[in-house]
């Protein structure tokens, strides 16, 4: 027969498992065997292997490192693959603070260096935008994010803690 | 057994959990509709500014880009490269569209390419009821110098 749950339980197991979901676990993951060290018992998987429902709407909204304007325009002249076009779009900082109501134009410089990076890549790597595989995606992200060029990383750096 | 005499009052924290992510809730569902009628208001805008110009995309740099980084505020944001977009025509025209969404705004701002760096920041602030102009119309070519928009009150950007 089941133990019968003291409220005090039910708000300790609840709040547990919004801590697990939080950090993108989920309670049906396997764990680590006992006897694996200090890993034991410890989710295996990796922390953000699931995003929760809750937790990607809280990331729409951001700033994407490879401006949404710009590649969703590809996307709709069926010019980018759906699936590349998911990369470029979970490519988010997560929401902005509250911002001001003034003039934004580092932005027009920022969307000008991600398009210089853009043409340098896809012509490095012999593609065209309608060929480009998430991998691919992935790869000229990892290039935005790690770009020395003052006008990309200046800008990403007012959205770094 | 040692004894802390602690008593936990558990309903009373049941109460301050629930209430904690009643908020939560509330402040989700408040984000939510907000995001969603900046997508909408944006989306109308660069509908509308398609028939005018040309969206910057991965293709090449165009006339104008309306943003996508949505800052929590009731305001889109457009930069737009080009002075020809300016016509009061298009500019009331927008005004139409943003009369629908009460309490927000278009942030029209001057990006020209060639004048990032030597042309101060400017544009107009359109909203349903008032446009606020901060263009600098001495960097402007001569035909655009003469721009006027009925109703509009001059301003300066907000540091």
């Amino acid at each position: 027969m089941p133990r019968p749950q003291t409220t005090i339980t039910r708000i300790f197991c609840s709040s547990l498992r919004e801590e697990c979901l939080k950090a993108g676990f989920r309670s049906d993951q396997p764990r680590w065997r006992k006897g694996s060290g200090r890993r034991s018992g410890r989710w295996s998987g990796g922390t953000g292997s699931l995003i929760t429902d809750q937790a990607y709407r809280r990331l729409r909204g951001g700033h994407h490192y490879v401006p949404r304007e710009i590649f969703e325009d590809l996307f709709k002249k069926n010019q980018l693959r759906p699936e590349t076009r998911k990369i470029f779009d979970e490519a988010v900082t997560g929401p902005l603070p509250k911002g001001l109501h003034k003039n934004d134009r580092p932005h027009r410089e920022y969307t000008k260096a991600v398009l210089g990076l853009w043409y340098q890549f896809v012509e490095r790597h012999g593609i065209r935008s309608e060929e480009m595989a998430p991998d691919q995606a992935r790869k000229f992200i990892y290039e935005v994010l790690h770009s020395d060029d003052p006008r990309i990383s200046l800008y990403n750096g007012r959205f770094r803690r | 057994m040692v004894d802390f005499d602690v008593k936990i009052n558990a309903e009373g924290l049941g109460e301050v959990v629930g209430k904690k992510k009643k908020s939560k809730e509330d402040e989700d569902r408040r984000y939510d509709e907000q995001f969603n009628t900046f997508l909408r208001l944006r989306d109308r805008i660069e509908n509308l500014l398609e028939q005018y110009g040309r969206p910057d995309s991965l293709a090449g740099l165009g006339d104008f880009s309306a943003h996508y980084d949505f800052v929590q505020s009731d305001q889109v944001k457009v930069s737009v490269a080009n002075l020809d977009l300016f016509q009061p025509f298009i500019v009331y025209e927008l005004q139409d569209i943003v009369k629908e969404f009460p309490g927000w705004e278009i942030v029209y701002a001057v990006t020209l390419d060639d004048h990032l760096k030597d042309w101060p920041n400017m544009g107009l602030y359109i909203r349903g009821d008032e446009i606020i102009d901060t263009l600098q119309r001495q960097y402007f070519p001569k035909k655009y110098q003469s721009i006027e928009y009925a109703g509009s009150k001059r301003g300066t950007e907000p540091d």
